[in-house]
């Protein structure tokens, strides 16, 4: 047998430092996408409950939502009566609410985006920024761990230079049997974790399997958690433009 | 035989009800939705002893205002529905009061939906239809005639371009907006493009209010061009919202002229600033000119005022507004105005409280600070309770 001439360990060596890393990122960049795709689809419609949970209260919010892609989204709120026909109309990175009560519509400035959203552990900006996990972060495989009895893969997501994001770093898990997400932790800029997103309640819903509870627990505040729980769901359905308008935020009763 | 026009539209209201509930009787499930709520605010209020000495009433008073409102709604044909606001108002006071609280006609009402069956002199019930329209949803366009809500303007705390009712930032037993009699076409070129037409029909045709908004987003502001006709002068004005770097930025302005006597147009406007420090501490300050009013303190429209025809007397105002959320069910909110004219000042503390997903408790006071005379002067300092529950 030949032995491999010392140029060609090197050339070896180039190659896989080079490619590697390169394919393993693209592998890891197209399961964080395909499992956002799962999760969300280009089109969706559905029903939702929110309950914001802590040790001293727990309330409850009932929803419909449209959503395209993540770019455009529609939020109304059917229960409770107080809130009932508030509505939140979000288009790219700008956000309008409409209060039933008052009968009138704000824009939501940017520094609004730090203000909890409608009480609950997630924030305007989640409404705005979460979309772009696919897009705004670097990702990585650093590990495979077992969640709740499923592979997953663990991927490190790290933001791109310039990206418009807040955290600093996220480890999103990806069950390896299904290509659903299982668990997000969300950590600043310091490295601490903030929040973690637990998915579970795996069920066929809208046509394809999905997790049909999605629980945000503050890390930041011990006991603070926001469960959504997802009643129906059609997803790739067509959706008319005319949901994401001012005319329809402004409507009086359901678009 | 000709019917006068509020006869005519009194009857028209009652037969669209009776229609809706006619038409659709049979799957009441489906096409009536049912909302309302109660509200009980105890008030004691402190007359400044000039007032009370002057009209012969106690300084120190106590006010109760109670208020159900019912708001159902039916779907009818189509994308048509109707929709009705009906309130019952109760009022004790135990002194003369120099200001109204409980809601009365105002001036864009053609038809007078208000009735008051109890009016002692401490006592009083009046019960109003608040809203009752009728909105046809045609696609490229929206009608609603009857009773409605016109939400015109941008600002939180003024509305210079409000031109049908605007409500005073320091009324704390209402919250929402006065109903207008009009026909409303909104006219849809855009997902944030529409051009609103208004007709708000008086006793005369002379002196009918007509005007238009004309609305679309650009580069991330949402702006709107309003003109029209109203009280007899030609309005002509805009708003705008949008960023100012990471805080949000908001300008409303009319100008109003009489053309037979320009010496008397006027222009108002506001400009605003908020900014959300922290996720729990948010800030708000607005400026407004008001041309309508006066510099001198003698020569306040006070009538206008206690009619309810205007909400500020003076020219320049300044407001700030900070609210903390101290509890994720306990809000804080503090209020403060200034006329930069007069001076006088008037300080609002509010403290709410979410109880339940349905009931909410707030305690608040208001303090007015002012040299005789002045704007802020006349009003009562007041500390209230307010409880409303929804069902």
């Amino acid at each position: 047998m030949r032995k491999p001439s010392s140029a060609g360990v090197a050339s070896s060596f180039l190659f896989i430092v080079a490619f590697v890393p390169a394919a393993f990122s693209q592998n890891a960049d197209a399961i964080i996408r395909r499992a956002e795709n799962l999760l969300k689809g280009k089109t969706s419609k559905g029903t939702f409950i929110m309950r914001v949970i802590t040790p001293d209260y727990t309330r409850e919010m009932r929803m419909e939502s449209w959503w395209v892609e993540n770019d455009k989204a529609l939020i109304v709120i059917r229960s409770p009566k107080r809130e009932a026909g508030n509505k939140t109309l979000k288009i790219k990175n700008e956000i309008w609410s409409y209060l039933r009560n008052t009968e009138t519509t704000i824009k939501i400035p940017p520094s609004m985006m730090l203000q909890s959203w409608n009480g609950s552990d997630f924030t305007n900006d989640d409404l705005v920024r979460e979309s772009s996990v696919a897009d705004d972060y670097t990702h990585k495989i650093v590990a495979t761990e077992v969640i709740r009895n499923e592979k997953c893969w663990k991927i490190e997501l790290t933001p791109k230079p310039d990206a418009p994001v807040v955290w600093g770093k996220l480890h999103y898990w990806v069950r390896q049997t299904d290509n659903l997400p299982a668990r997000v932790e969300y950590y600043d800029e310091r490295g601490k974790l903030m929040r973690t997103m637990v998915f579970s309640a795996y069920k066929a819903m809208g046509g394809r399997k999905l997790p049909s509870t999605w629980t945000m627990i503050n890390d930041a505040d011990p006991g603070h958690r926001t469960e959504f729980g997802i009643l129906d769901i059609s997803f790739d359905i067509k959706i008319s433009d005319r949901v994401f308008s001012f005319q329809e935020l402004e409507r009086g009763n359901r678009p | 035989m000709k019917l006068p026009l509020t006869l005519a539209v009194k009857r028209a209201s009652r037969l669209l009800l009776l229609s809706a509930f006619w038409i659709r009787g049979a799957d009441a499930q489906d096409w009536l939705s049912f909302s309302g709520y109660v509200m009980d605010v105890p008030v004691y209020q402190r007359v400044n002893g000039t007032l009370a000495r002057f009209f012969g009433s106690d300084r120190d008073q106590w006010l109760n205002v109670a208020r159900v409102r019912l708001r159902p709604t039916a779907s009818l044909w189509g994308n048509a529905r109707v929709a009705l606001e009906y309130e019952i108002t109760s009022l004790y006071h135990s002194a003369p009061l120099f200001f109204d609280i409980q809601t009365t006609r105002n001036k864009r009402q053609v038809v007078d939906l208000t009735w008051n069956p109890v009016n002692q002199p401490k006592y009083s019930v009046i019960h109003f239809v608040d809203r009752l329209h009728l909105d046809q949803s045609l696609g490229f366009a929206d009608i609603v005639i009857g009773r409605q809500r016109i939400a015109w303007g941008t600002g939180r705390i003024w509305n210079p371009t409000d031109l049908f009712n605007p409500i005073n930032p320091t009324s704390f037993a209402k919250i929402e907006k006065d109903g207008v009699d009009a026909v409303l076409t909104k006219l849809t070129f855009g997902d944030f493009t529409d051009l609103t037409l208004v007709y708000n029909p008086q006793e005369g045709w002379n002196t009918s209010n007509a005007g238009f908004r004309f609305r679309t987003n650009y580069a991330q502001y949402d702006i709107s061009i309003v003109g029209g006709h109203f009280d007899k002068r030609v309005v002509m004005g805009g708003d705008f919202a949008g960023n100012l770097f990471q805080a949000g930025l908001r300008g409303e302005g009319i100008l109003s002229a009489d053309r037979h006597n320009l010496s008397s147009s006027f222009a108002k406007y506001i400009l605003g600033i908020d900014y959300q420090f922290t996720s729990k501490l948010y800030g708000l300050m607005e400026y407004h000119f008001n041309g309508e009013g006066a510099k001198d303190k003698l020569a306040y429209d006070l009538l206008r005022l206690a009619r309810g025809e205007t909400i500020n007397v003076g020219r320049d105002y300044l407001a700030l507004q900070a609210s903390y959320l101290v509890h994720p069910l306990v809000n804080t909110m503090l209020s403060y105005m200034r006329n930069l004219d007069d001076k006088s000042q008037f300080v609002g503390l509010l403290v709410s409280c979410s109880v339940t997903d349905e009931l909410a408790v707030a305690l608040g006071g208001q303090l007015y600070v002012g040299d005789d005379f002045t704007e802020f002067w006349y009003y009562p300092g007041a500390v209230y309770v307010k409880a409303d529950f929804y069902f």
